[in-house]
């Protein structure tokens, strides 16, 4: 079972740069799930791939409500979850 | 102890180069997580190289490193925490200044093998000296770490702390240079230099690489993939050198095999350090996977390129 942790604040993590995103997450009020809004290339073709992504990240990280802004071009996954993940520490969850 | 001819540095932050790092043909890559990374994006950099360590696959031979910021900044221990994985081959730890700097790596690293499942000292150290105070413990920092496998010079740090000016003869550091690669072959490990920052100017890299080769150095850092080639070329053994080594091999062979005390090749004598020198000659061109011809083929080279019908070589 993995422990919760909330945000603290808005951070923003990567950038709209080639093969980058760039991935802000601001805290939500508890009990309304995470939220997610994504712009640039990956949005029509992969769309529900990309969500899945952002949202099995949070929730392997504990982070159950969260709202997502993403934007940037035909990022790797690899990249999304790096980039979710720090966002997510300059966020203040594991303070 | 393994080739590490060229050591290609990849800006940690950059997603578009961490992947294809591999494919450029360098001995080893270095994800930078410390000078190509602005405070800001420390972070960033951590995550992404974290990350990228999980699922690219940088190719069989290449050996994966990641250089962390020092443990005396607020991120170099969260670098060590982050990225110590089942394909992280190495650290390369910066601005070591005592041999504290590294053993405080090796603990550490011990400490998440142990945790994380991994192979008890699988990952090895690499310790970088860029300040007057490092270069100067070198000998004690070389021998202090049974996973150290080289010692590095920081060439724009070390000029910096010196007061001196980097020109293309080096002379602000040459004497660090000849002190890293004393400390490296004391303890019996690897000198690698420091990069050569002009990346378009090739006849100064090749110059440069050139230099420290004849100084004793295994291997040079390098800032683009440009750089590769001429550092390989510098480093591998020339054709003329394996065929000497192969003389000198086989003319030990043929005095063992006479019974005779006196090995001589041509009208050379060999002595040890010549037959030292030929058995790290060819153990670097196994390594770089370069041709290594047998005696009879070189003899009946020798013996083709004789017009006059005599003995070609006369060497054993």
């Amino acid at each position: 079972m993995v422990e919760s942790y909330r945000l603290k604040r808005e951070a923003v993590a990567g950038s709209e740069g080639k093969e980058d995103c760039m991935v802000r997450l601001t805290p939500a009020e508890p009990g309304t799930g995470i939220q997610i809004e994504i712009e640039g290339k990956s949005r029509d073709f992969f769309r529900d791939e990309v969500f899945k992504v952002f949202e099995t990240t949070l929730k392997s990280m504990g982070i159950e409500d969260a709202i997502v802004f993403s934007k940037g071009q035909s990022p790797l996954n690899f990249t999304i979850i790096a980039r979710t993940k720090a966002a997510a520490i300059k966020g203040g969850a594991f303070e | 102890m393994r080739l590490r001819r060229s050591r290609l540095y990849v800006p940690g932050n950059n997603p578009k180069m961490i992947p294809p790092a591999g494919l450029y043909g360098a001995d080893v890559i270095s994800l930078d997580l410390e000078d190509a990374v602005g405070p800001e994006y420390k972070i960033d950099a951590r995550m992404l190289v974290s990350e990228a360590l999980k699922v690219v696959d940088f190719g069989p031979s290449v050996e994966v490193t990641v250089r962390i910021n020092p443990l005396s900044t607020e991120w170099g221990r969260w670098d060590i925490k982050q990225i110590v994985c089942e394909k992280l081959d190495g650290i390369y730890i910066p601005k070591v200044e005592t041999p504290e700097d590294v053993i405080q790596v090796d603990e550490l690293v011990t400490e998440l093998e142990d945790k994380k499942g991994l192979p008890m000292g699988r990952i090895k150290l690499f310790a970088t000296m860029e300040t007057a105070k490092g270069i100067l413990n070198a000998h004690e920092i070389a021998r202090c770490s049974g996973r150290l496998e080289g010692i590095t010079i920081g060439g724009e740090d070390l000029t910096a702390d010196l007061g001196g000016e980097r020109s293309s003869d080096g002379i602000a550091i040459h004497t660090a240079r000849q002190l890293i690669v004393l400390a490296a072959k004391a303890a019996g490990i690897q000198a690698i230099d420091t990069v050569y920052s002009d990346f378009k100017d090739m006849d100064g890299l090749r110059k440069e690489t050139n230099m420290v080769r004849i100084m004793g150095y295994d291997g040079k850092a390098c800032i683009h993939p440009s750089q590769i080639e001429v550092i390989h070329e510098a480093f591998n053994p020339k054709p003329e050198e394996i065929v000497q080594a192969v003389k000198v091999m086989n003319a030990i062979k043929v005095a063992k095999e006479r019974g005779s005390g006196v090995i001589a090749l041509g009208s050379k004598m060999i002595d040890r350090p010549i037959v030292l020198k030929a058995e790290k000659m060819l153990s670097r061109a196994r390594a770089a996977e370069l041709y290594i011809p047998t005696i009879e083929e070189i003899m009946q080279g020798d013996n083709g390129s004789d017009q006059n019908g005599k003995k070609g070589g006369g060497d054993d």
